[in-house]
């Protein structure tokens, strides 16, 4: 069978990929679906969130909705899901609460970025009825508007806490969950148009079997990257093995004293199980990417990307994680010693990122620090990712681990030798942020210049000095 | 005054409004792919497109030998090759057009074009365009009193150097234009543009056909900015000479990236300063050089730097002044017009050298500020224009007020002490801004208002609806004005067969302009009404006589106001005015009054009236990582009497916001050889939602009618506020200051990014 089904526009939808490309994303697909114009298109890079939209997924037998963007979702990897669009709250002659608030607020200016901001607070108030501020500003901080300043839109969002029950998406819900759950099981989908072959596979074993037969597939899962080189580069890529449908890789445990994530945990999914187990590492992922993002992308794909920028892999090696790599047996190796190189791993073709496995010390204190132009919806600049055990006064073990200061993500070693052993004072830290600066020979690029990310390596070691200091006081 | 919601805000939230690209494929339609240059400099030797015209779906490609006629474009020089002929003057200049069945074809086909280039150096940076005297046009100056008696009386004299940056648009819905040919050579073009008559212009030029074979319509633009004032007509052009070419209609949307690569931005600048003062702050004299970096082609980059010198001097009198201004040639992209218009620049610059005076006299800088403004007895500015109805001073004192400005700066200076590696940072910030186009021909406008015999009114004028809500205004206007409800009212799509011969929506000046050409065309209309009625009313009943001016246009009737019994509804009177055969449709026309300039003199009246505003934004400066933070700003604004006093707020922090983008966040990185680093959001970043303060705090200075005849006694609201924008620049300045002790400060730029801040800091820091 060459389709895939998912609920849409009041019915049960089936995609056939004898005629259409399984690397089109949602977005192409609505824009080009009769009547579905209000889901935009700015920018195709995941970066203004003009195109978002809700999808519903069934969990333990009731819709979860979360807002994603539709320019980075390939088509096949809504099958079985519910795919919302901003026509979908329009209720008759009657406005839905959240389209009314955008009206009563002045919220929308040229509105073109109306639709999407719309979307995201769809899928907030479908979480959670009585949002914080804090929990407001997340949902829409990855959509981007150039007419509002975003205040008119702050108070539209904040009029609707408790005002949204029940609506017409609530009343679809028995029919959509009855017609989803409708759709036959197999083992795996086989996608095929022309020189594209596009696989599904629904279990692990089935996943590694995939791998080894194709072993030349780019594996993909939230694809937040991949669908760049098809938004971006044009690229017709040819074979793809998407791994999101996958169970076996979205377990998210503790287990003796380790937190064992699945590479396809995504990453908002992370943030929101760590609040208490690893509070600092919860804090730094509320400035990955953007919540659509967060809500697609995982941590096996963050770490599958090597790079030197990529936001979790420095938090990871600092904190002793371990990777679990399945093929026809199963490694293990340390995240430090699995990255190899500028976007280069241990991971051989046929094999799949299976698990993360992190160490939760009762000994460490971990400080994670990004540093990017703008707070939000940026990749850094330079990261350091910190952590310490401390004896007494003294520095027993310590780990400093940089994104962005060289070709890939390194820990200033000159530095955490210097501080073993020492006092924790100013002067320490200090000294040891100027051997931080001398070991890198950063780059000047977009973002930032070679010059300017030295001073944040040594400053970003000050840093988490008087974060440890001003802690101990309190 | 209620404000009337966003004419358009149902169709929107309900996704159900058309953009340009939402209208459905037309039939047979081709979408067309831009084929850019690599390079930023150089010379198209050759080109060959077989290879590409085998893939099936392709159905033309077109280069510069298939422009039938005129084959450049521009404002008023028309110095732009439509696609490049012979010399490649910026990186991602578009060189051929490839027209195919579907995009994905036509990006396939432009893989396999071939063409052949000889490279030459570029010409990247304001310094490099100087060294080669690559200069657009003569220099322009201005001048009053005489400076080197100014200098001879001053305390103290500084010169300096100020950098400033350039800004990307980042308008939501990026270009697009769809052009459909029509009967014989007639070309119909849906496109998103802030002037469609100039489309017009040039699409009929190009194609070497009269005027009125082209028709240009736009309903809404996604954002505009400025942005789409001179260039969208290159979509336009393009995908008009498609459609000539294939007699098919053809669509040419630009991507993200290619409408960050191909189109012009903000203008760098590169200034030049040496002031006199006295020992309290007083500006004796000042000497100020603005050199624009206009990039390869004219554009408007000639009125834009007119607007720059109209405010080098801000709101500060300043006795003996010259205003020298060049705009250079350079490799990059033709700026063009951006919210402001230049005037943002010349505010900048002026508001830096504020701060350094302040320094220099170890005083707070808003006293400075104040002691320099216009007055009643210092009102001349440089060109010789009087400011009148001067509201600086009561804004002041409300700012002071509004703002507890004396509590915080105590505070501040307190929290400075106690913090080492945070520190925060007050600014305050006039604005006088000067409302007019600055080429007084353009201030003019047109509409056409219909009547139709149920009673709803149609309303057409030559302005864009782009966000900044002016059909909602034109609405409000109407509905004001024939005495109905709004909701009978409807402004529609801008198209130059309905209101010919228009200007730019631009330069602030849509309500003022159109508001007043359709209160015209609405006093046509209900003077003949009042005719016909009072005509009506006498022969119904001749026991009262009404005359026409006796009638009162009010709450959906016509009565007459000595004898209010004495009614029709509108929509009656509409439909009698049909029976009695009166005409209910009206063109309207309006010019402002009295404007004009004289650049060989350097003296005249270039602006109707002036804007005023004072602002108030406090921040906080992380010196580790050189985060800048928002903590508060109380924005206070004159709109006159407004017309929407919820649109006029939303402009104002919408404003506030894109100005604070382009002095913090916004950053332009070139290659040496001329290639913009930052085309893609991934790396260029304007304001999210997590950068504005959680306190904005507006206020529209109230009982304060503009004081000469506007639309409603309104004033203009679209630019000014985005000075805003410079007051958290001048914070940041202020802590940087500070941290040097207000001693040798480096150079600081704008914008102040947490990245060259760190730079700037570092010194200090290490002390």
């Amino acid at each position: 069978m060459n389709s895939i089904k998912f609920y849409f526009d009041n019915k049960l939808q089936e995609i056939d990929f004898s005629t259409i490309s399984p690397t089109t994303t949602v977005l192409e697909f609505l824009r080009s679906y009769p009547g579905r114009w209000g889901t935009k298109e700015g920018c195709a890079e995941g970066d203004c969130g003009s195109c978002t939209v809700v999808i519903g997924q069934i969990v333990d037998g009731h819709l979860e909705y979360k807002a994603v963007n539709s320019c980075m979702v390939f088509l096949p990897s809504i099958h079985g899901k519910f795919l919302i669009t901003v026509e979908d709250l329009n209720q008759g002659d009657n406005l839905h609460p959240i389209q009314q608030v955008f009206i009563n607020n002045f919220a929308s200016q040229c509105g073109f970025c109306t639709p999407g901001f719309e979307m995201s607070l769809l899928a907030l108030y479908k979480e959670n009825p009585n949002p914080s501020d804090e929990e407001i500003t997340e949902a829409v901080e990855g959509n981007l508007c150039r007419c509002t300043g975003y205040r008119p839109i702050r108070d539209a969002a904040a009029s609707l806490r408790s005002v949204i029950s029940r609506d017409n998406i609530t009343e679809k819900e028995p029919v959509v969950i009855k017609a989803l759950s409708s759709i036959e099981r197999t083992d795996y989908l086989d996608l095929q148009y022309e020189q594209q072959h596009y696989l599904i596979p629904f279990a692990l074993d089935k996943a590694l079997e995939l791998t080894d037969q194709f072993p030349e597939a780019v594996l993909v899962n939230g694809a937040t990257d991949v669908a760049l080189r098809h938004n971006k580069q044009k690229e017709k890529i040819g074979l793809i093995i998407d791994l999101s449908f996958v169970e076996e890789l979205r377990q998210l445990e503790i287990k003796n004293d380790y937190l064992i994530i699945g590479a396809g945990v995504t990453i908002q999914r992370l943030k929101n199980n760590i609040k208490d187990t690893l509070p600092p590492l919860h804090e730094y992922l509320k400035n990955f990417a953007a919540k659509q993002i967060r809500n697609r992308a995982t941590i096996g794909g963050n770490i599958m990307t090597a790079s030197p920028i990529g936001d979790l892999i420095p938090p990871l090696i600092t904190m002793g994680a371990q990777v679990i790599v399945a093929g026809k047996k199963d490694y293990t190796y340390t995240v430090e010693d699995f990255i190899t190189g500028y976007r280069q791993t241990r991971l051989e073709k046929g094999q799949i990122l299976k698990q993360i496995i992190i160490p939760l010390h009762e000994d460490w204190t971990f400080r994670f620090y990004k540093v990017s132009k703008r707070t939000t919806l940026d990749i850094s600049t330079v990261s350091l990712s910190a952590g310490i055990v401390v004896s007494g006064q003294k520095i027993k073990d310590v780990r400093l681990t940089f994104g962005g200061m060289a070709a890939m993500v390194k820990r200033a070693t000159q530095a955490e030798d210097f501080l073993r052993g020492k006092q924790i004072t100013e002067e320490n830290f200090i000294q040891a942020g100027q051997l931080a600066t001398n070991q890198f020979k950063p780059i000047s690029d977009a973002r930032s210049s070679a010059p300017a990310r030295s001073i944040l390596a040594k400053n970003l070691i000050i840093k988490f000095y008087t974060d440890l200091t001003q802690n101990s006081e309190k | 005054m209620k404000s009337l919601y966003y004419e358009s805000a149902k169709q929107i939230v309900k996704g159900k409004a058309y953009f340009t690209d939402d209208l459905p494929p037309f039939h047979r339609e081709l979408k067309a792919y831009i084929i850019t240059s690599p390079v930023a400099h150089g010379r198209l030797k050759s080109f060959d497109f077989s290879a590409a015209l085998e893939i099936a779906g392709v159905v033309k490609i077109l280069s510069h030998k298939d422009i039938p006629a005129e084959k450049k474009f521009g404002v008023t020089t028309h110095d732009q090759p439509i696609l490049v002929s012979d010399e490649i003057n910026y990186y991602g200049e578009p060189m051929f057009l490839v027209i195919a069945e579907n995009y994905e074809i036509a990006y396939q086909a432009a893989k396999l074009v071939k063409y052949e280039l000889e490279e030459l150096e570029p010409v990247v940076t304001i310094e490099q365009a100087i060294a080669k005297d690559w200069s657009l046009a003569p220099s322009k100056k201005l001048e009053n009193g005489n400076i080197e008696q100014g200098f001879k009386q001053s305390d103290h004299i500084i010169e300096g150097i100020f950098h400033i940056g350039g800004q990307e648009h980042w308008y939501l819905e990026t270009h697009v234009a769809i052009a459909v040919p029509g009967e014989e050579k007639e070309m119909k073009i849906y496109t998103s543009t802030q002037n469609p008559s100039e489309n017009q212009r040039l699409v009929a030029e190009m194609l070497g056909i009269p005027y009125n074979e082209v028709e240009v319509e736009a309903r809404r633009l996604g954002g505009a900015f400025g942005g789409k004032e001179s260039q969208a007509s290159h979509y336009a052009l393009l995908a008009a000479l498609g459609a000539y070419h294939t007699g098919r209609p053809v669509r040419l949307r630009l991507e993200r990236f290619q409408d960050e690569l191909i189109t012009g931005k903000r203008h760098a600048y590169l200034c030049r300063y040496k002031v006199g003062f006295d020992n309290e702050g007083h500006l004796l004299a000042a000497d100020l050089e603005f050199n624009g970096n206009a990039g390869a082609y004219t554009d408007l980059s000639l009125p834009i730097l007119e607007r720059t010198m109209f405010h080098a001097e801000n709101a500060y009198y300043i006795p003996n002044i010259r205003i020298i201004g060049t705009m250079w040639r350079t490799n990059l992209p033709p700026n063009t017009a951006f919210r402001g218009f230049g005037g943002p620049q010349g505010i900048a610059n002026i508001e830096n050298i504020i701060n350094e005076i302040a320094y220099t006299l170890h005083k707070d800088p808003a006293e400075i500020r104040k002691i320099n403004f216009y007055d009643n007895q210092h009102s001349q500015t440089p060109y010789g224009q009087e400011v009148e109805h001067n509201r600086l001073s009561i804004l002041y004192d409300l700012a002071m007020e509004k703002s507890d400005y004396k509590k915080h700066r105590s505070e501040i200076l307190k929290f400075n002490k106690a913090h080492k590696f945070v520190k925060r940072g007050l600014a305050l910030i006039p604005i006088k801004f000067g409302i007019s186009f600055t080429n007084s021909i353009l201030n003019q406008a047109g509409a056409l208002v219909l009547v139709y015999t149920d009673g709803t009114v149609l309303v057409n004028h030559g302005g864009i609806e782009m966000g900044q809500g002016l059909y909602t205004k034109m609405q409000g206007i109407a509905a004001k004005e024939f005495g109905i409800s709004p909701e009978n009212v409807k402004v529609t799509a801008t198209n130059t067969s309905k209101v010919p011969n228009t200007v730019a929506t631009a330069a602030s000046t849509g309500s003022d302009l159109n508001g007043m050409a359709v209160y015209d065309a609405i006093e046509k209309i209900k003077l003949r009404m009042a005719v016909a009625l009072s005509k009506y009313f006498n022969e119904q009943d001749s026991s009262h006589t009404t005359y026409p001016p006796d009638l009162v246009f009010e709450n959906n009737y016509i009565y007459d106001g000595s004898l209010p019994e004495r009614r029709i509804s509108f929509a009656d009177a509409a439909q009698l005015m049909f029976v009695k055969q009166v005409s209910l449709s009206a063109t309207g026309y309006y010019h402002t009054p009295g404007i004009y300039m004289d650049w060989q003199t350097g003296k005249g009246h270039p602006f109707y009236y002036y804007s005023f505003g004072m602002g108030v934004v406090e921040v906080e400066l992380d010196l580790l990582t050189g985060k800048v933070k928002l903590l508060r700003a109380d924005l206070l604004h004159d709109v006159g009497d407004s017309l929407n006093p919820e649109i006029d707020r939303g402009q104002i922090e919408g404003a506030f916001v894109q100005g604070m983008g382009w002095t913090l966040l916004e950053d332009l990185r070139y290659t040496d050889d001329g290639k913009l680093l930052n085309r893609s959001p991934d790396t260029y970043k304007i304001p999210a939602i997590t950068d504005i303060p959680e306190q904005i705090n507006v206020h529209l200075l109230e009982g304060y009618p503009n004081e000469i005849p506007t639309i409603h006694r309104s004033k203009a609201i679209g630019e000014p506020p985005f000075m805003y924008g410079i007051a958290p620049w001048l914070a940041v300045k202020d802590i940087i200051a500070e941290l040097y002790d207000y001693k040798n400060i480096p150079n600081i730029e704008l914008p102040a990014t947490n990245d060259r801040i760190l730079l700037w800091i570092d010194e200090a820091m290490n002390k």
